[in-house]
Parts: C-alpha cells; structure tokens; sequence
C-alpha cells in the first residue's frame, strides 16, 4: 500500500468541514469552508483545495490521497423541504390511494384548523394495473403487458422524471413487478424506474410503497448530484475514490449510493455524527456511549452499545412518510445555540424549538435579533469568552444579550442572571429528557454510559447533562465540531441484505435457512468484490427475523453458520425477555426474514495525536457563573491545544478552543486521555 | 411556598420527560399489539390528591381519564397504610373509568411515608371477557356482558404481586397470558416513574417538588384561562344524533349548550337522551375527556398536557343520560358517543365563533371485529380494523382525507399484514370522490376498503352515521359531507346493507365498507377555481359536482385543457368524466 491519506467532506448546513488524515505522518489537516448550497460540489472542492494537498507531482503516488468520504444533507434537505423529482407511481388496482392514506393517523392530534399535506405523488399521477399476488405469492390475477404500457405511455406524457412500481405482496413473489419495470424501461430508455421489491422486501403495503417512491423522487437529484461529484473528483485526484455515508453508519461506493440506493443517504450527515463520537469514545476504552450532537438549532442523540450505534429499520421523514431503511436511530430535539427562550400564556418559561439559526443568530450577534438565546446566556454568564468565538473571528456583544435576557427576566419576575441561568437550567433538562427517552427506547441504563459530546455547542452543555443523569463520564473529542468529518474516517463499508423466510419454527429446514443466508452471502460477497474489498477484509453477520405468532413485529436475533433453530428460538425468548421484560417459552414463534449485515472493513489506524509534554497553565481567569447554587466564580480558562496528555483540569474552569468551549463545573474534573480527548467526571457529589 | 419560574420550568421538563419516558417503556415491554402499535394507551404523572402534572400525548381519549379515577383509588384505600411496594389496579366504568378493556394501574410515591405523588397508566387490554371477543359489544344489554369489572384494588404488596389477583382475572378473559404480560408491563412503568419521582425527591426535596407541581398547573390554568378571556363572550347549543342505541332504536339525541363568560368555559349536556339499552353508553369519564379534547382544540391546542386546564372548565353531566348513566348499563363502546359529542361540541363553538369554526367530521368508526383461523397455524385468532373517513373544512383550509378523528388516532390494519395474520384479503383500500361535503374550503373525502373472505368469520360488523341526516354537517353555506355505508356482497351475489350486526362470512364474501366524508366550509361557488380544477384532475370531484355544484365554468375547463393543464386520470379510475374535456 502507498501512502495512506483519506479525507473527509461533512456538508452541513452553514459550513463544509473538511479533514485529512495521514496515517503515516499521523498529520491531520483541517478546513472549513461555507457551504454553497446552490453549488454544494463547489464548496467540496473548495474545501479540499485548502487542505493544500500536494497535487501529484507526477512522481508516482507518493501524495496520492486514497480516498473521499463524504457526509452530505442532500437527500437530508430534499426530505425536509419536499424538493422532490415528479414521479409516476404503478400499483396493483384497488391501492392507487395507499400512497395518500397511509395510516390515516393524523400529523397533529388538537388542530381542528390543519390542512392536507400534499402526497409524495399526486393522485392523477398514481395509476394502477390490474394484477394481484397473494400473500403466499401466487397469482391470483395476471398482468396484461398492453395495459401496463398503456399506463406508461400516459405517465410519460405528464412528463414525469422517473416512476415507482410497488405492487401487492412483491416481497413474496417480484415477478409482476419485474416485468413492469422491463416494460417501462423498454418505451422510456433512461428514464430512472425503481420497483419496491429491489427496496424493501418486508410486509406492510404503506411503508414499502412510501420508500419505493421517496426512492424515485430523490433518484434523478442525487444520481446528478454525486455523478458531478465523481467527476469532478476525478479531474481534480484521479484514482481516488469516492465513498458515501450512508443511514446504517457504514459506507458506500458511489455506485451504491444512487439509483436503488439513494433514500439511504437520508440520514448521511447524522450517522457520521454517531460514528464519529462511537469512535472518540472507543479511542478512550468505552464501548457504550451517547453520542450528542448540538448545533445552532437542535440537538442529536445517538445511543452506541458495545461499539455499535443502535439502529432500526423503519423511520418517518418530516412530511410524516415512513421511510424503509436500515439507520442508526437518531433523537433530534429543537435544542441549540440558537434556541429562543419565550414566556407563555400562562406564565411558563420555555426554551425552543424555535431557534434564531445563524441568521439573524442570538442577541449578542449583533445583527438583527432581538430575541433571548442560549448563547446570549452563555455569554452573559461569562462562560463564552467576552472576546468572541473563532478567536475573535466573530464577535459577541454582551449588552445586546444582557438587554435581550432582561426583557425576558422582567416577564419572569426575576433579576437577568438567573433568567440566564433558568434558559440554561431548562434547555439542560429537556437535552435530559431526550436522552432518557433515547436510552428508554431499549432499556439502557445511562449510569453505564459515557456522552460523547459534538458540535460547537456539545461542549457547552455535556458535563452538566452528564452529571444530571449520573452517568459514568464525559468526553469531548480534540475537535467537537469536526465530529463528523472525523466520523465519515472511522466508518467500514457496509451492505445491509434481507430476504423473507415466511414459516413457524420448525416447518423449515434447518438446511432451507443455511441455503438462504448462503445465497446472501454469496451476493454480498460479490458486492464487497465490485466495491473493492479484498476477500480478507470481508465480515458477514447473520440475524434471523423471529417473532411469536400472532405478532406483528419481530426481533433481530443474531445466529452464525451452522446453528440448528432450537438454538435461535432459544436466544429468541431471551432477547424477548430482555428486551420486552417478558418471554413465553411456550408460545409457537415464527421464522419471518433472514438477514446479513456484510461489512467490508476499512482499517483506521489509531491516531496519535500530538499533545505538548508539559501541562498547559490557564491563560486567563474570569468570573464565570457555572449554577445558581454556586454563583459567580473565579474560573480558570484554559486554551484546548496547550493540554498534555494526562493532564487534569479541575473544576471551575474553562476550556477555549477555535470550535468549541467545554465548561468544567464546580466538582467536576477533566483528564486530557492520550487520543487527545477530554475525559470529565464527577470529583463529588455535592 | 411561592415558587420562582426557573425551578417549575425545569421540574416540569423533567415531569414530562417522566411521563414520556413511562410511555416509552409501556410500549416497548407491552405484549399486545394494540399497545404496542397501535398506542392505546397513556402514561402520566399526579399529585397527591390526583390531578394530572404530565402526561404522554398518543391518543386524546385519554385525556384527564386517569385523574377521574385516581380520586376513587384514594377513597378506597381510606386510611390504609400506603408502602413503596404498593400498586393499585381498577378498570371499573362506575368508578371512573372509561370502558372494561381500560385497565388502569396506579403507585404511590411516598417520602418518610408520606404520600408525594402518584404514577400510573391506563392500556386497552384485548379482551376482559364478556358476550364479545375483545369485550365491546353494540347489543350488550349490561355492563355485566362486557367482562371482568376490577374495583381499586390492590395488586401488588409491598412489592409481592398478588397472584391470586392474576390467576383470577386470567381464567375470566380469553388471552390471559397478553393480559398477563401487559399488566407487567404496566406496573414495570409505573414502577419506572416512581423511580424518577424518588430521584427527583432526592434533588427538589418534598416541598419544593410539590409546590413546583402545584404551580405548573397554576400556570396551565392562567394559559388556557388567558386563552379563553381572548374570545368573545356567548352562549350555543347544538344537538348531534346516534343512528340508534345499538339494537335498532329510533336516533339518540345529545344535546350540548356552551357558554364562554370571562375565562371560563361551562358545558352542559343536558336534554340528552336517557341511557341507552345497548353497549354505546358514554361513562361520565368518557364524556369529560371529549369534552376536555374540544376545549383544548378550540381555544389551545398546544397547551400543555396537564389537568390545569380542566380547571377553567365547569360540565354538567345529567345522571342517567347517555353521557352519564347508571349502573348498571352498558358502555363498552362508549367511543362510537364519545366522538359525536367532540363533533356536537365543534358545532356549537362554530356557531358561536363562525369564524373559526369547523365543519363536521366522518364520526362513525366504522369497524369490524369477528373470529377466524389463522391461514397458517389454524389457531383462533380475531381480525379487527377501524376505518376514519374525512374531516371537515375550516376558513383556513379543506379537511383532512381519510383519517381517524377528533378524541381517536388509530392506524388502519394494513392490506398485507391482514392477509398474512387473517384469513381475509383486502381488494380496494381508496378514497372515495365526491365524498367530501362541497364548499370554500371541501371536506376530508371518505374511505373504502373492500374486504373478501376466504375462510369463516364470525363476528360483529358495524358502523355509527350511517343515516343521510346525521351524515357530517356543513358550515358557513357548506354543505354536508357523505354518510357511511356498510355492504355485504355474498359469494352467491345476493347482497344486503347493514349498520350494526352479528354476521357469519364465508368463503368468497364480500364487505365493502365506505365511511363518511367530512363537511364542507363556505359557500361552494367561492371555492378557488384552481382548486376545484385541481380536484377534477385529481379525481377527487367529479365533473357533474365541479359544473353543478362548485359552478366551474365548462368553457374554461375546456380553454385549460387545451394547454394541457387538465389532464386524463391515468389508471382505473371511476366515476368522473374528464377524459371528454382533453381531446
């Protein structure tokens, strides 16, 4: 192997972080760069050429970099603004309107005064042929290949961009829908066709159709979108590669991040997140951890076990569509820098969801807004430094701050500073409660946890959280705002594969169930081949789908080659018990899927990171106010890169660095951990 | 104790991140899969004397439930000594409750052994025993046919499950061990949230834990109080009709005058109708809870969810009416009454507010539930699937299509699952055009679904509006959405309509289900005509209704057509006629 250089391109909304690592030099090189949401590709290769990468000198690949990953909020943004492609959708007859139906749950439960939510495609672009499969997946009523172009030719005449085919019970039996999709490719050459079953092969008409469209509505932008990038990249670095995150945490080629793959990316930039704080608190020796991810707006939480982010299948997009695909479950509350603190009728004070975002930002900005924010009480407390962020790039009024948290104050009836502290007491316990809900969800303990802080703002807020939920630590990464560019380097390749496997217990072979894992095997193995991943660097891991019978929802209960069924319905019960508290041994269960996640491992040596040998002094003193209880104190503020490794940080204090500032409370202490993070605990119970 | 703000915010986030947390962990360690997917059920945290401080927000027809029957858990345990290990249970319609398959769980949480706070739940059980499989019933005569009637009693002592308690109930009701397995799951949360309390004692001390709780709904009660001062003074009624009692009666009127003084809301349902003989009585905890739910969408629909706004709110309830009758009468599907009186109550606040008001929504839940063999194992099993249909229109926009309304929230089975579970196959799942009721702003359109049997079912198939005249109401010149319609189609193509009836389906049966569309808002002929020709297009009007009703002028659809905007509905759609107007 040559050199090995990777970089790391997270797009987010007001910046593109960009990241270079040199597992040889151990050299990490950073920029950040303003996203261009207009030219995202631009912003990329903007942010690449400021890593001043040696161009290839032509002295072979000495300067090579190896490859791409790129974190992008494109499919993120498309879902959250609805910029979606026209589509056609072909269905069985009789289930044109499921699309537009769905639950028939509604978005809010009180508002008499709601409108309709425009469906993911219109109802005269819906059209249905007449067909219908069983669900044992026989025939029950045949296409007609004349109807079938006939419906084709119409959509096609509406001008569609691409067209969706989800059919009844496709995942039992995909021949009508294959056939249709062959009879519309056939009159549309080019034209991008998705069809349900090659998306999602799990029962339940409304989510698999709903993803079968996200798919072909998101397909003819993004397929643009990361076709220009691979483009460019290939002008710029020939040879390198491009890879993708994707929902699930792993990564994709380009080639599997477009066409029947591109819904996957909905969760890109989030799940870089969650890997990047899994892989900083692994570099520290924990193996369960709560990522938090906290920017100008919200805050995101992820729950890691053992090393492994937990993930779902099914998620819903913000215009309330379920979307079908394997992502690492992500609890996002409107909890931020940016969050608005306001009154209510009643009196009661309350901090977001809405946020002043970066524009016009907080109060002490200095531009237009008016309203009280969390960074204005940041602030006005003393925990940001009066000299402004990004050392002094952009800087901090108090008075305006102070102005903003006295109005509120005067609603309140209280004096401004502990109207601060009360947005920061307040915003503090509702990051609490969603970390417990998060943790709830599973029934983890949080005691047995650590968070991982990210983003500029995680710092600001993570040891308090911590301590409020007794939980074991916390550790701020070397760059909490780079979390997840550094995240998009620590993630393997990954193809997640499922096939359904319909029986009771027993009814099936045990041999049936090695053949059908054995034939995924044997796809995934091709995959990981055409992605590049030599034969050695290939990991299979099996799940089998059970559930007892009358239920709906099933279980993912590990298994490994060569397992009879007993043993799997074994494990099955426990899970059940550890999972639900409760198991009935007793009961019939039934085989519903097979699954096998394939990782293509990616090797990431540990970086070490360069850390001064003698420990870094405080470089300032201030007054800072921590809480209510102990009021103003004289805190010692550090700057982040002067901090050896071993070093301890006692309570109060304060850590700068160019992307963040941690808060070490009163009774708390930081110990610098050789990968460079920040390992805080409780030094006392107070 | 007078509280600063800063403590009740931040105590309140952490009562309510509680009771979200208890929910979470209900539904993840639930058995069955009416709590686990289709959450009917609540979580929520009390005072001592049993008002509601936080409480989850899954379905409204649980809305202040828990705080009526706290008060009849307290008043039976008397002076007893309360213990931590304690855990009290009651799903008794007499005594606070909505209907038998509500079990409702309840533990104290007690310092130095004094009583703080309560926490509990309330989950849909899938059958407490009773005439029916799953305990409703339209033609029970009496609460005694509607299964196991469980006083405030208590279940666990000092932490020792009774199971004496447990065994009881299970040799009554036909799926013990989910009933088993959801009561544990149950306690579990509860237990969970009592934790919570004991921690948050340990952080706030009992005084300041208590007075923070008593603020918060002072707070919730100026909120709602404020809320209420900012509409105009005035007094309505408005009356709404059950199709019949459940057992072929002539209509069942309730009748409901509002009165808005100051900040404060009275309703009085007096000159409804006497209880009932059949199962579609409203327990008076039932009738709050639609009144409650109307209360908040009216006047703050994102106020918190807490008791403090019930405070503002002054009902009457005539004893031994339907809202309100005596023992021991039958209630079980008290949520077919429950969701007329939530349409009644938008009524008469949009008579006394027209320019907020709402027209009518599709009320009548039309539902099957019947016994059959699994297609794979042959066991029993019992298929069941409720159907929404449309909302009504409001000044602000047209109603929602085909959903679950008002003081409901349930997902509709789905066509794939059922086939897979139930011997039964889905053919149409659609929505219905020309349902909507026409107006400015349309009505919510109706849904279909036709279901064919392909083994025996036996079971009972029902719905409530299916009567033109009870069909959603219009406003403001709007005009009336469709009444639902129940059909069965027999394989020998003999066909009948039904309301509410016990039937036996066999192979190759049809039932054709369409439910109701919502009301329309407005005069029809002021409907924006891009909208009415959006509606052409997509199939939802037809042409007859757009030239008729909505008066769309035939010449400009056909100018439109020419440049292409109006298009030929690709696929098989019924109904409308619009492939004439594009040549």
């Amino acid at each position: 192997m040559t050199a090995l250089r990777r970089i790391g391109v997270d797009t987010g909304g007001t910046f593109t972080d960009c990241v270079l690592i040199d597992y040889e030099t151990n050299d990490i090189v950073v920029a950040k760069v303003p996203s261009r949401p207009r030219a995202p590709h631009e912003a990329i290769m903007h942010g690449i050429g400021e890593l001043a990468v040696p161009a290839d000198a032509g002295d072979g690949a000495a300067h090579r970099v190896e490859s791409v990953t790129h974190g992008t909020t494109i499919a993120t943004n498309a879902v959250i603004t609805g910029d979606f492609a026209r589509i056609g959708f072909i269905t069985t007859e009789g289930f044109r309107d499921v699309l537009e139906i769905g639950t028939q749950m509604r978005p809010k439960l009180y508002d008499l005064h709601q409108s309709p939510r425009a469906p993911m495609v219109a109802r005269r672009l819906r059209a249905e042929v007449s067909e219908r499969i069983s669900a044992t997946g026989e025939v029950i009523a045949p296409l007609d290949r004349d109807e079938v172009e006939a419906v084709a030719r119409r959509l096609l005449d509406e001008q569609v961009e691409a067209i969706a085919i989800g059919c009844m019970f496709s995942f039992a039996n995909a021949e009508h829908e294959e056939r249709i999709q062959e009879i519309v490719e056939a009159i549309a050459p080019g034209l991008y066709v998705g069809r349900s079953s090659r998306i999602s092969q799990e029962p339940r008409e409304y989510p698999r159709f709903a993803t079968a469209a996200v798919n072909a509505a998101l397909a003819p932008r993004i397929d643009a979108y990361i076709r220009g990038l691979e483009e460019r990249l290939a002008e710029h670095a020939p040879g390198t590669r491009l890879y993708v995150m994707q929902s699930n945490g792993g990564i994709g080629t380009a080639e599997r991040s477009v066409g029947e793959h591109v819904h996957r990316l909905i969760l890109s930039g989030p799940a870089a997140g969650v890997m990047g704080g899994a892989r900083a608190a692994a570099e520290c020796g924990f193996d369960d951890c709560i990522t938090f991810d906290v920017g100008g707006t919200s805050a995101d939480v992820g729950v890691v076990t053992g090393g492994r982010p937990r993930t779902g299948i099914e998620m819903e997009l913000p215009n309330g569509v379920p979307c079908k695909l394997p992502h690492i479950e992500v609890e996002a509350i409107g909890a931020g820098g940016g969050s608005i603190a306001w009154v209510d009728l009643g009196g009661a004070l309350n901090v977001g969801p809405q946020s002043a975002g970066a524009d016009p930002g907080p109060a002490c900005y200095g531009r237009s807004g008016t309203e009280p924010t969390v960074t204005d009480a940041h602030l006005l407390l003393g925990r940001l430094s009066p000299r402004g962020l990004v050392d002094g790039g952009l800087e901090l009024d108090v008075e305006r701050a102070r102005e903003a948290l006295a109005a509120l104050a005067g609603k309140l009836g209280i004096d401004t500073d502990a109207a601060a502290l009360g947005v920061l007491a307040l915003l503090e316990q509702n990051m609490a409660g969603a970390i417990r809900r998060a943790a709830a969800r599973h029934g983890d303990d949080l005691r047995d946890f650590v968070l991982v802080a990210g983003g500029g703002a995680g710092p600001l807020h993570a040891v308090s959280v911590m301590r409020s939920l007794g939980m074991a630590g916390a550790v701020i990464p070397p760059h909490p705002g780079l979390l997840s560019a550094l995240g998009l380097l620590a993630a393997h390749l990954r193809h997640d594969r499922v096939t359904p496997l319909l029986g009771l217990t027993g009814t099936l072979s045990d041999d049936a169930i090695e053949d059908a894992f054995a034939a995924l095997e044997g796809e995934a193995a091709l995959a990981l081949a055409e992605d590049g991943v030599a034969a050695e660097d290939r990991r299979f891991e099996r799940l089998l789908d059970l559930r007892y019978l009358g239920q709906e929802y099933t279980l993912r209960v590990p298994t490994a080659a060569g397992e009879s069924q007993a043993e799997v319905v074994a494990r099955f019960h426990e899970l059940h018990e550890r999972t639900f508290g409760h198991a009935a041994p007793k009961e019939q269960t039934e085989l519903v899927a097979a699954r096998l996640v394939a990782i293509g491992v990616r090797a990431a040596p540990l970086i070490e990171q360069a850390l001064p040998r003698e420990p870094g002094a405080p470089y300032d003193r201030r007054r800072v106010t921590f809480d209510a209880a102990s009021g103003p104190v004289e805190a010692a503020i550090y700057q982040r890169e002067r901090l050896a490794a071993e070093q301890r940080v006692d309570g109060p204090a304060v850590i700068e660095q160019l992307d963040s500032t941690t808060l070490i409370p009163v009774g708390c202490h930081a110990v610098v951990h050789p990968s460079g993070s920040l390992v805080v605990t409780v030094s006392e119970e107070r | 104790m007078t509280m600063d703000p800063v403590t009740v915010a931040v105590i309140a986030s952490s009562l309510q991140a509680t009771a979200q947390e208890m929910s979470e962990a209900l539904r993840r360690s639930s058995h069955s899969p009416i709590i686990r997917e289709m959450l009917d059920y609540s979580c929520a945290v009390f005072t001592a004397d049993g008002e509601t401080v936080a409480q989850d927000d899954l379905i409204p027809a649980f809305l202040g439930t828990m705080a009526s029957t706290l008060p009849h858990v307290i008043a039976a345990i008397g002076d007893a000594p309360l213990r931590d290990g304690d855990a009290y249970m009651t799903n008794d319609p007499y005594r606070g409750g909505t209907h038998t398959p509500d079990i409702q769980v309840f533990v104290p949480v007690l310092h130095d052994g004094r009583l703080v706070a309560w926490c509990g739940n309330i989950a849909h059980h899938s059958d407490v025993g009773g005439t029916n499989p799953g305990s409703e019933g339209y033609a029970n005569s009496s609460i005694f046919e509607e299964g196991l009637r469980i006083p405030p009693i208590r279940f666990s002592d000092d932490g020792t499950l009774n199971d004496a308690v447990l065994t009881l109930i299970g040799n009554n009701i036909r799926d013990p061990a989910s009933t088993a397995g959801d009561l544990r799951a149950q306690l579990a949360a509860a237990k969970l949230g009592q934790r919570r309390l004991g921690e948050a004692i340990a952080r706030y001390g009992t005084g300041k834990l208590t007075a923070a709780m008593d603020a918060v709904l002072d707070q919730s009660e100026r909120r709602i109080r404020a809320a209420i001062a900012a509409r105009r003074d005035g007094v309505a009624t408005a009356e709404g009709w059950l199709d019949d009692d459940g057992l072929g009666s002539d209509p069942v009127r309730i009748a409901v005058a509002v009165e808005v003084r100051g900040d404060r809301v009275a309703v009085d349902l007096t000159g409804t109708d006497p209880q009932m003989r059949g199962g579609l009585n409203v327990s008076a905890t039932a009738a709050r809870a639609s009144i409650i739910f109307a209360v908040k969408a009216i006047f703050d629909p994102d106020g918190p969810q807490n008791g403090g706004a019930m405070r503002a709110v002054d009902i009457v309830l005539p004893e031994g009416s339907m809202v309100n009758p005596r023992f021991p009468a039958a209630v079980s599907l008290r949520h077919l009454g429950v969701q007329r009186l939530a349409d009644t109550l938008v009524r008469a606040f949009g008579d006394l507010y027209p320019e907020h008001a709402t027209a009518g929504a599709f009320v009548g839940f039309s539902s099957l539930a019947a016994a059959c063999r699994h297609p794979r194992a042959g066991n029993e099993v019992v298929i069941q699937d409720d159907l929404g249909g449309g909302m009504g229109g409001h000044a602000g926009g047209d109603g929602l299509d085909a959903v679950d309304v008002y003081l409901g929230n349930v997902q509709m089975l789905p066509a794939e699952i059922c086939e897979l579970q139930y011997p039964v196959r889905i053919v149409r799942t659609e929505l219905v055009p020309d349902s909507g009721g026409p107006g400015q702003f349309r009505g919510g359109l109706a849904l279909r679904r036709v279901y064919e049997f392909l083994d025996e079912a036996d079971g009972v198939f029902y719905s409530e509006q299916t009567r033109d005249q009870f069909a959603p109401f219009g406003v403001n010149g709007g005009r009336a959405g469709t009444a639902a319609r129940l059909e069965v189609e027999r394989a020998d193509g003999s066909r009948e309509e039904l309301t509410k009836r016990r039937l036996t389906m066999l192979p190759g049966d049809r039932l054709v289900t369409t439910t109701g569309g919502g009301g329309g808002y407005g005069d029809p002929a002021r409907r924006e005509r891009a909208a009415v020709v959006r509606d052409l297009e997509e199939g939802k009007v037809s042409l007859r209704v757009a030239l008729d009703v909505y008066q769309l002028d035939a010449a400009a659809i056909a100018a439109r057509g020419s440049d292409g905007h109006v298009g030929v509905p690709v696929g098989s759609l019924d109904g409308t006629a619009f492939t004439s107007i594009r040549r």
